[in-house]
């Protein structure tokens, strides 16, 4: 304290050059609650990120759990080879990229499509009550989601199915039908993203600088133009930053999303490299497998991200590295 | 200037942090590391005793406290603390005062124990016993190397009563490649509490008689739809494969047996499994069968149907807790219940073969990681425990309290009881299951009114009469899986992946069209052949050819 206030005096003027003469052992007394706040997220991403990755070395050993990591001989990637010559293992590469694919072609885009519209919305009580609604089911589990719907889309007993069997059609097997469960889950999980997807789009479109409509509506633009030319333009980056993020996740996906869903009938889909994870690690105990797998998973996860990063740079955008 | 500094503060903060918890996991690492080489001294002191043929007497217990980890199944009932009650204390105070041994229990989830185990394996953390019901997972613990092999002349000098009870069991059936491996608990039933009920009042309903075999089952079904009552209901099948048994061919040899039974891997290849999809899908397509049986994936939504009137057949291990008689009877009061004999559920060309536990209970194995002195007082537990006093104390509690002897000295449980020495379900069988899996009074009759009065709600008695009554018909028709005394390496491999095709295959070969049945069913056949069923079996005939495996009768 007295330090700080004799070095103000002698160059009032100059606090800012004097900081970086100070020791670090000055801030930390200084301003030692804020680290300690930030030591609380520290400790949890080393621990929880960092320390697991000491457990990828099973991927390349025959991993016995009485011996332990040390006492596993290394087989290098014999491991590896045995997964990728796993009859499920194209398969589930296969429906990992297409359940992705499908959301981002039809998940992606809706939150953006919701924020506009509600941006347009005039009356506030109406907006507020909407995007309420909208983002309740984010806060639902998806054990709760798979529940309700396997209820809701049963053949003989559903709701939905009893409407339509009382239309005088015949039931829809919306989960026990292989193409039918591909639709219902793509668009569950529409229903399930996309209010809270909004959120980060709203606040993007409030940060757009009003002149600029102003000018478009100078110019002539109607409402539709305006939201075309003003609005989308100015949010292209958030849109970006969100889509890289997604990209990344191409070969992962959520696992309980799919166990909760899936049933005996209908499997054709539902073999996924999470999946397959869960089967093999915690259900049958090969955890070198399901770690080698996993491995694999992230590898191309981390590829497929920094790929995506470059495109965007290359488009003339941020990027997110 | 200053992000920099606040960044290089972060990383000092981070850099010590992670120095911190990595000397932690180095202390944890080395620590794992001295235990293991403190066994290992143990093992080879221990070898060095067994050559010497005297093990330390520890009657007057033990120099210094020996802490022994006891695994107990948490059933998840609510209000009951599996690892700390009145039976738990009572075994200390009784048993581990006496001896200077701290009897610790551990708690693993009924029906994630694999998991759990799996887990506490991997962290050395398992409790010093590590059991299973079924031989194909105890194996694969011991394939594992989580158990160590057990010396039989520590376990008589340790355990006489236990060891003279169990004996002839654990050098029947307690060895693998050679090795010593499994010890048992004792199982000698007077009868199956497996128990079908049926819907009797629907059976009065549209005038049909109790189905004795499958023919007739569909002919009650038939009947029973007619006049809108409910279906037969299913638990989609994942586990414990036994639904093929009332399909097994009448001529089928042993060695056949062996081939095809087991319970971790469903034979779906054997003409057993044909006939029973066969006869599956001809019942589906006439809507005599839950249209959407592989929904029910766990117990709770197969017993709901039941209990809700949509099917008018439940299976279960009857006893006296199940709430399913008093809950279907809150829904129907009219409901009345009776027991479907097993031959309703085989074919009229076959016979009422059913799966027959073999002649002992739990199988235990001692965890690798044990010392010699924990061993020892592992041992002596398992002895205090098969005492008849401390048995009875603990499947029957404290009498005048829990329970009442009645003139044949029958424990009559004190139902109203709700005092502090309460027993858990099934008469506290998780304590002493180690010991023994059936109560016994060692007489039959005995045995049998007191199963009507552990295992049946008050006034259904009837129902465990009748079901003695049929088991005592079919029980030529038991099968023991006969055991394998060498490890079945391709099945640990391919189990899970066999399983997974097992449920899509078996729940497509029964809802397809019926003249779809026998394409759909040569298609997956082949598939699950290639899924690594032909490796199961191949390696099982070759141990069926150089005689590595016991046929039980």
């Amino acid at each position: 304290m007295s330090m700080r206030a004799t070095k103000q005096k002698a160059t009032p003027a100059a606090n800012t050059l004097g900081l970086h003469k100070k020791g670090l052992a000055f801030y930390l007394k200084r301003d030692w609650q804020l680290y300690a706040l930030m030591l609380m997220p520290l400790v949890f991403v080393i621990v929880f990120k960092y320390m697991a990755y000491g457990g990828l070395s099973i991927a390349f050993k025959n991993y016995k759990v009485a011996k332990g990591y040390a006492g596993s001989e290394w087989v290098g990637f014999k491991i590896f080879e045995k997964i990728f010559n796993h009859r499920d293992f194209g398969p589930a590469v296969y429906n990992t990229l297409l359940l992705n694919i499908l959301d981002l072609v039809f998940s992606f885009p809706m939150p953006i499509i919701l924020a506009l519209l509600l941006n347009e919305i005039r009356v506030k009580w109406f907006k507020k009550t909407t995007q309420t609604l909208l983002y309740l089911p984010h806060f639902l589990s998806w054990v709760v989601i798979g529940s309700v719907s396997l209820q809701m889309f049963s053949v003989n007993s559903g709701v939905v199915n009893t409407l339509i069997a009382n239309a005088g059609h015949s039931p829809i097997p919306f989960l026990q039908d292989d193409a039918w469960w591909l639709v219902t889950y793509v668009a569950i999980g529409v229903w399930q993203s996309m209010g809270w997807g909004t959120i980060i789009y709203l606040a993007a479109i409030t940060n757009v600088n009003s002149e600029l409509y102003e000018a478009a509506r100078v110019d002539g633009a109607n409402r539709f133009q305006q939201c075309l030319h003003v609005t989308l333009p100015c949010i292209r980056s958030t849109i970006v930053v969100l889509l890289i993020m997604n990209l990344g996740k191409l070969m992962g996906g959520s696992f309980e999303r799919i166990l909760s869903m899936s049933n005996a009938k209908a499997t054709e889909f539902t073999t996924t490299i999470p999946v397959l994870v869960y089967r093999w690690g915690i259900q049958s105990g090969k955890f070198s497998e399901s770690t080698a797998l996993g491995l694999f998973q992230s590898v191309i996860g981390l590829a497929l991200v920094l790929l995506s990063d470059a495109i965007a740079k290359k488009l003339g955008e941020d990027g997110l590295l | 200037m200053k992000k920099q500094i606040t960044k290089a503060a972060a990383m000092g903060m981070a850099a010590a942090m992670a120095a911190t918890l990595l000397a932690g996991c180095g202390g944890a690492a080395s620590s794992t590391a001295a235990s293991s080489t403190a066994s290992s001294a143990a093992t080879s002191t221990d070898a060095a005793s067994a050559e010497a043929g005297s093990y330390t007497d520890y009657t007057a217990g033990f120099p210094e406290k020996v802490t022994i980890q006891i695994p107990v199944y948490d059933r998840g009932f609510e209000g009951w603390d599996v690892t700390n009650n009145y039976y738990t204390q009572y075994v200390q105070k009784e048993f581990g005062d006496k001896y200077n041994i701290n009897v610790e229990y551990v708690s693993v989830g009924r029906s994630t124990e694999v998991q759990d185990y799996m887990q506490m394996i991997a962290a050395h953390t398992a409790p010093d016993i590590i059991m299973h019901y079924d031989m194909p997972q105890a194996v694969n613990y011991y394939s594992e190397g989580a158990m160590q092999d057990v010396d039989y002349d520590e376990i008589a000098f340790y355990a006489p009563s236990y060891w003279a009870s169990m004996q002839s069991t654990v050098e029947t059936y307690g060895k693998l490649d050679g090795k010593n491996a499994f010890i048992f608990a004792e199982r000698d039933p007077i009868y199956y509490n497996f128990v079908r009920l049926i819907r009797q009042d629907w059976l009065d309903q549209v005038g049909a008689e109790m189905p004795t075999t499958w023919e007739e089952l569909q002919a009650v079904l038939a009947k029973w739809k007619e006049a809108g009552l409910g279906t037969m209901s299913e638990q989609l099948i994942t586990k414990s494969f036994t639904y093929e048994y009332g399909f097994i061919d009448a001529a089928t040899t042993d060695d056949e047996k062996a081939l095809y039974l087991d319970l971790n891997v469903a034979p779906f290849t054997w003409s057993a499994t044909e006939n029973y999809l066969k006869a599956r899908n001809t019942q589906y397509n006439a809507g005599l069968l839950d249209s959407e049986f592989y929904l029910n994936t766990e117990e709770p939504q197969y017993k709901a149907k039941f209990v809700a009137g949509q099917s008018g057949i439940y299976a279960l291990y009857m006893s006296s807790g199940t709430d399913v008689i008093s809950s279907l009877l809150a829904n129907d009061p009219e409901a009345k219940l009776a027991v479907m004999p097993a031959s309703a559920l085989a074919s009229a060309d076959s016979h009422q073969y059913y799966y027959q536990y073999p002649p002992y209970g739990m199988i235990m194995g001692i965890n690798a990681d044990t010392s010699a002195e924990e061993r020892a007082a592992v041992y002596m537990y398992l002895d205090w425990m098969i005492q008849p006093e401390n048995l009875f104390f603990m499947q029957h509690g404290i009498e005048g309290e829990t329970y009442t002897l009645d003139a044949d000295g029958i424990a009559l449980q004190n139902a109203d009881y709700t005092g502090e020495a309460k027993l858990s379900q099934n008469n506290n069988k998780d304590y002493w299951c180690l010991v023994q899996e059936i109560a016994n009074y060692g007489d039959e009759a005995k045995d049998l009114t007191s199963n009507k009065v552990t295992l049946a709600p008050a006034g259904y008695e009837d129902l465990i009469q009748q079901a003695y009554d049929y088991d005592k018909l079919d029980q030529q028709y038991g099968i023991i899986t006969p055991i394998f005394t060498k490890a079945i390496e391709s099945s640990s491999e391919y189990a899970a992946d066999l399983n997974a095709l097992w449920q899509e295959a078996y729940v497509d070969c029964v809802t397809c069209a019926p003249e779809e049945f026998d394409a759909k069913y040569a298609e997956y056949k082949q598939e699950y052949l290639d899924a690594g069923y032909q490796e199961i079996l191949d390696e099982k005939q070759s141990l069926i050819d150089s005689g590595d495996v016991l046929q039980i009768k």
